[in-house]
């Protein structure tokens, strides 16, 4: 399970009344509960889903938001040249321009920034798989802000 | 030229032209010659077909023509303008020039006109109504070697460009609402949309798109959605399309040539005498929200300026409509 699927669904129960979600997905499963706000707590099991370094058990609200806030990917960052909005698509409705685990050339678009009327293509500057897109569609960003990541081709 | 552009031009002057002579013109026959008048009809054009005499255009076309626009062009401007591309049909000028401006090989001051676009568009989506022959839509290509802090203030500037050639021809009431919508008499008469690649601070090249409404006859402008209106609405007598076009292409090479020299600093007291909204209530539309105020202005960024609660705050993005109280 995908680690920004986690912070969704803890965000999910944060904005909703209820106590306890569990999800199964195929052979994981998740179950996020709170009882107070001084016992939250985050269980995975029957196996880690946050990596090796996180045992299944009981982990307290801090611990997991530290996790959340290292989720970054690694790899090819790129960043915003200017600040504006951030678009995904080239207009409401139609297909993005990449999806995560697609494969990009350099010089393929990647997204959208418009600020007043002009609109700014990113392109690739490597070649790669896209591994993660940290921006919503329609969000603000800033100046240097990291927007997708791309795992470089690696050439031997 | 396909035939049915090649008909176009043809009975563009409003002269009648028979079947069987268009048909000798393009070497097919007559029934071939109406296939072709039904596709021109299609496009929105309206075709009279007279027995005896043949066909004519109900309203003339003046189509584009490379010399002439060139004529048009003041002297200090020519300079700036590498060559003018004029195509029939195009999916947008814009799109066209995005792809030119990826090939290295292309330089600054490319112009693109088309006589009609397929896909002619605004932001996010919106399309840009492109009847053929009648309007103006072009894009010019510019490279910025290196660019200014205020570099986002482009799209202001070119609206500027554009208001000072609409104001040359006569109408001096032209407004632009922010960032850069041409209107006249609160009607909308044309929109900018500008495409970058590259670098904002340099190297980089942008694409300045016009569609500037100058005639607007088509049967099909009742699909538009808004309040609109054409510089052919306001200004009694002949207009050469043409002649429109050189001063509005004149007027934009000017102002990329200045905005790279200077950036927006002398633009921005201009835009006070072209400013639609300031003084008055507005609407701000933004994806995430929408806010009302009153219009300031703008600052030396080009943002927007609202005044809410009595505090002024700064708007980057957003839809500007006024509030109708």
């Amino acid at each position: 399970m995908d680690i920004r699927k986690v912070k969704k669904l803890i965000e999910l129960l944060e904005e909703s009344d209820i106590g306890e979600i569990e999800i199964h997905e195929g052979e994981e499963s998740i179950r996020i509960s709170r009882h107070n706000q001084t016992n939250a707590s985050l269980i995975a099991t029957p196996q880690s889903i946050l990596g090796s370094t996180i045992q299944p058990a009981a982990i307290t609200a801090e611990t997991a938001a530290l996790v959340i806030q290292d989720d970054t990917p690694t790899g090819h960052q790129v960043t915003a040249p200017m600040v504006g909005t951030f678009y995904r698509a080239a207009s409401p409705g139609t297909k993005a321009f990449v999806e995560i685990g697609q494969h990009v050339g350099v010089g393929d678009t990647l997204c959208i920034i418009e600020a007043m009327k002009m609109l700014n293509q990113i392109e690739a500057d490597k070649e790669g798989v896209v591994k993660a897109v940290l921006v919503d569609n329609a969000q603000p960003v800033e100046y240097g802000q990291p927007l997708v990541v791309i795992d470089p081709v690696v050439i031997d | 030229m396909d035939a049915a552009q090649l008909i176009l031009v043809k009975i563009a002057d409003g002269s009648f032209c028979s079947g069987s002579e268009l048909g000798r013109l393009l070497g097919v026959s007559r029934s071939t010659v109406n296939n072709y008048i039904k596709k021109l009809t299609a496009l929105g054009l309206d075709i009279q077909a007279v027995p005896g005499k043949g066909y004519r255009l109900a309203v003339p076309l003046e189509l584009f023509k490379e010399p002439l626009i060139y004529e048009h062009l003041c002297r200090s401007s020519r300079e700036w303008v590498s060559h003018i591309e004029i195509k029939f049909q195009l999916s947008s000028t814009n799109s066209y020039l995005m792809s030119l401006a990826r090939a290295e090989s292309q330089s600054s001051g490319v112009a693109c006109f088309a006589e009609m676009q397929s896909a002619g568009r605004g932001r996010r989506g919106k399309s840009w109504f492109s009847p053929v022959g009648e309007n103006i839509y072009l894009s010019v290509l510019w490279r910025f070697r290196q660019t200014s802090e205020d570099f986002a203030c482009l799209g202001l500037a070119m609206a500027i460009a554009v208001a000072r050639a609409v104001k040359r021809m006569g109408l001096g009431d032209v407004k632009i609402k922010w960032p850069n919508d041409i209107y006249l008499n609160d009607q909308k008469m044309g929109g900018i949309l500008l495409e970058m690649t590259g670098e904002p601070q340099g190297p980089c090249s942008v694409v300045v798109g016009v569609g500037l409404n100058v005639f607007m006859n088509s049967s099909l402008s009742r699909y538009i959605d808004q309040a609109w209106t054409s510089i052919g609405h306001h200004l009694n007598g002949e207009i050469s399309r043409n002649r429109v076009a050189g001063m509005v292409l004149a007027e934009l090479v000017l102002a990329l040539k200045e905005f790279q020299q200077s950036g927006f600093k002398s633009f921005q007291s201009e835009w006070q005498q072209y400013d639609l909204v300031k003084g008055r209530q507005v609407i701000l539309k933004m994806e995430s929200a929408i806010v009302k105020g009153l219009a300031l202005g703008i600052d030396p960024s080009g943002a927007l300026l609202l005044e809410r609660n009595g505090k002024t705050e700064r708007f980057f993005h957003g839809e500007v409509s006024v509030r109708l109280t």
